[in-house]
């Protein structure tokens, strides 16, 4: 069990609240009991403790964490001053924080935010932050106090994580969630209601087929992370959820091969800052190997794909390429050179091996134009067949208006109004055009 | 122009924003107009001094045994003689987006191998955008079986290295006619004699002898220089003919650009 707070409530703070006299009761539906009124009280700002279980956070969490180098920075004392200052940079420096301040600044507070009997934010950690920068950071006097409903003192943590399931993904806060934090808070539910994507949507309010893309997408980005030991977090990735979309959906049904073709070509190329819309084109069973044969054909590349191989060589134990993989992976070409490029930060050097180093940066920005030459010649490849398959499948369709203009014709010629003379042009100018395709003179 | 200039003299007012009287602006303009184009031709004696320099620091450093300057009609081209090799042409130009500079050039009988340089002080575009335009203008004399062709070409000048047009190969500069500089992107052309051949250099397999002399003067030896060179090749396929230029700046970094 994941804890949120002190299960021995802060007593000091749980009477603070239940003296303060409550402006009116709201009604809030998403409260899962019978009893679903609320009070609303104000308290200071910065009294407020933030959620470190707020799943809009996690990835970002998981950088503070990476960065601190403290496994339980957020769950060792998460009320406590470290945590709680680490959840206010988190939550003042994502995206569209400026925007929410203003916006707060324009109107007011609107809705209030939720808390628990100690004064901890289920629902309006953002909101808060915003009102404590306003406050503390611009000096506007109207953010001193917060609105807050407070909910019960007996409130279980399982009520929580619904409540939070209830307003913040089936409400119009969802454009506020990145798409993996909301991945993080599917893959929780999935694990606490026995594996079941049925369950999981109902909660979220969503259907089974988006609940289980964006679990499956997070697996994929679980497996990059991992590949680069450190080097990268799942932060990183949030601006490229449209490849992950792909990748995913491509490989699902795919035989084992193929899947490890595509997702190595999509790993490096997302490394690489390659345009999603460009990686498409690399959906092939041979995607590895139009990669690696650009790279083997650039003087300038080619020894960094020999340095990655010669350290996998030197150290085949730690591919962890084979454990992600399955246990008898196919040698996929690109795995000794993901392994390489996913485990440097761009701001590393790269080994060659003779004593060469290189900047990582340098070699993404290079893999970048090998892997969009790849994909363009696979592109152009794609198009040389569709122009090959073109005419038979407009033959076909030819074949099949042909076929239904015999079937349609006798109950037209039925008809009183029928004329026999344009209909005989039309198929006058359907056999010229026969006579053109074949190459005869009409 | 003529007529801005002219008219300027009778426009009290703006040149008496200069200080100036229109009678003394009419005492001045000569002298005035003769040290701009003094100062404008010098700056171009200055892009052709960086050739020569460069040129004078290959027959310093031994690794040709000769420069000369013939004229060929509008062209300048160096004749430069390389032990063990023969004759190499250079063929000066500006820059590679001018039809000048991409299309009017003859390759002279007497050269093995002959180079555009391109020495092209535009900041209009970054150099790979200029040489991208040019090689699609000079595409279809490249493509001509019966026309002789170049074997490669260089864009290089005095400003390459400096902060306006930073170099990715700047750790290779060596100090030449007072200035640190940085390798040239040489980029080989294809042999494009054989008539309906498909590819033309396509996977950059062309080879050519003068690329390694020109960038040993920057200590670039045989073995890192395919990771120097860059290369330009032609597809035909389906009536159509796509282009590749790949530059390289050393190892792990390079660049590709295909249309």
């Amino acid at each position: 069990m994941i804890r949120l707070f002190n299960p021995m409530l802060d007593q000091d703070r749980v009477v603070l609240l239940r003296n303060r006299h409550p402006t009116r009761h709201v009604l809030v539906p998403a409260w899962p009991r019978e009893q679903k009124e609320l009070p609303q009280i104000e308290v200071e700002v910065a009294w407020v403790r933030f959620s470190t279980l707020n799943h809009r956070t996690k990835a970002e969490q998981r950088r503070e964490i990476h960065r601190a180098g403290q496994a339980d920075l957020f769950t060792a004392d998460p009320l406590g001053p470290v945590a709680q200052e680490a959840q206010y940079r988190i939550l003042t420096s994502q995206e569209g924080f400026k925007e929410l301040k203003a916006d707060l600044k324009d109107r007011g507070q609107q809705d209030p935010a939720i808390i628990t009997a100690e004064g901890v934010l289920i629902n309006g950690n953002r909101r808060t932050a915003a009102l404590r920068s306003l406050y503390q950071d611009d000096d506007w006097m109207k953010a001193r106090y917060v609105q807050c409903l407070v909910l019960p003192e007996d409130a279980q943590i399982d009520e929580l994580v619904d409540l939070e399931a209830e307003l913040q993904i089936a409400r119009d806060f969802k454009q506020e969630y990145s798409w993996i934090n909301e991945a993080f808070l599917i893959e929780e539910l999935y694990d606490r209601e026995g594996k079941d994507f049925g369950r999981v949507a109902r909660r979220m309010h969503s259907d089974v087929a988006k609940v289980r893309d964006l679990h499956d997408k997070l697996q994929q980005v679980h497996q990059l992370v991992d590949l680069s030991k450190g080097a990268r977090l799942h932060v990183d990735f949030a601006d490229n959820e449209s490849a992950f979309t792909e990748l995913t959906g491509h490989i699902r049904n795919k035989p084992a091969a193929e899947a490890d073709s595509v997702r190595a070509a999509y790993f490096l190329g997302t490394l690489a800052n390659v345009e999603y819309r460009k990686l498409r084109h690399l959906r092939r069973a041979d995607a590895a190997q139009l990669i690696q044969r650009e790279i083997e054909r650039d003087p300038a590349l080619k020894p960094v794909l020999d340095a990655a191989r010669s350290a996998e060589a030197a150290d085949p134990g730690d591919d962890l390429l084979n454990d992600l993989l399955g246990e008898d992976p196919p040698a996929q070409p690109l795995n000794e050179l993901l392994s390489l490029i996913a485990a440097r930060t761009p701001d590393e050097n790269v080994n060659l091996g003779n004593g060469d180093n290189v900047s990582a940066r340098q070699v993404l920005t290079s893999l970048r134009g090998a892997i969009v030459a790849a994909a363009e010649e696979a592109a152009d490849e794609a198009a040389d067949q569709s122009a090959v398959k073109a005419p038979f499948s407009q033959a076909e369709k030819a074949i099949n208006a042909l076929k239904r203009i015999g079937k349609d014709l006798p109950k037209a010629r039925a008809q009183a109004e029928w004329d026999e003379h344009p209909f005989g042009l039309k198929i006058a100018e359907i056999k010229g055009l026969l006579n053109e395709i074949e190459g005869r003179q009409a | 122009m003529d007529y801005l200039i002219q008219n300027l003299a009778t426009d009290a007012d703006v040149l008496a924003r200069y200080g100036l009287t229109a009678e003394e602006y009419r005492d001045a303009m000569p002298a005035a107009i003769e040290a701009a184009r003094g100062s404008m031709s010098a700056s171009n004696a200055g892009r052709r001094q960086f050739l020569l320099d460069i040129l004078e620091a290959l027959l310093k450093a031994g690794l040709v045994e000769s420069v000369t300057k013939p004229q060929y009609g509008d062209d300048t081209v160096y004749r430069l003689t390389v032990p063990r090799f023969g004759s190499v042409a250079i063929i000066q130009k500006g820059c590679p987006d001018g039809a000048h500079s991409s299309i009017r050039w003859s390759v002279p009988d007497w050269a093995r191998e002959t180079y555009l340089w391109w020495l092209c002080d535009s900041m209009k575009a970054e150099p790979g955008e200029h040489i991208a335009k040019g090689i699609q203008r000079m595409r279809s004399r490249v493509l001509d079986p019966a026309d002789r062709t170049v074997d490669g070409v260089i864009f290089h000048n005095h400003l390459c290295g400096t902060p306006k047009r930073r170099c990715p190969k700047q750790d290779r500069a060596v100090q030449i006619g007072g200035l640190l500089v940085p390798p040239p992107c040489v980029y080989i052309m294809p042999d494009s004699s054989k008539p309906n051949v498909r590819d033309l250099n396509w996977a950059g397999t062309q080879q050519r002898f003068f690329p390694g002399i020109l960038l040993g003067l920057f200590g670039i030896d045989q073995q890192a220089l395919p990771a120097y060179l860059g290369h330009v090749g032609f597809q035909r396929k389906n009536g159509e003919v796509r282009t590749t230029v790949s530059a390289r700046f050393g190892i792990g970094r390079s660049t590709t650009y295909r249309r």
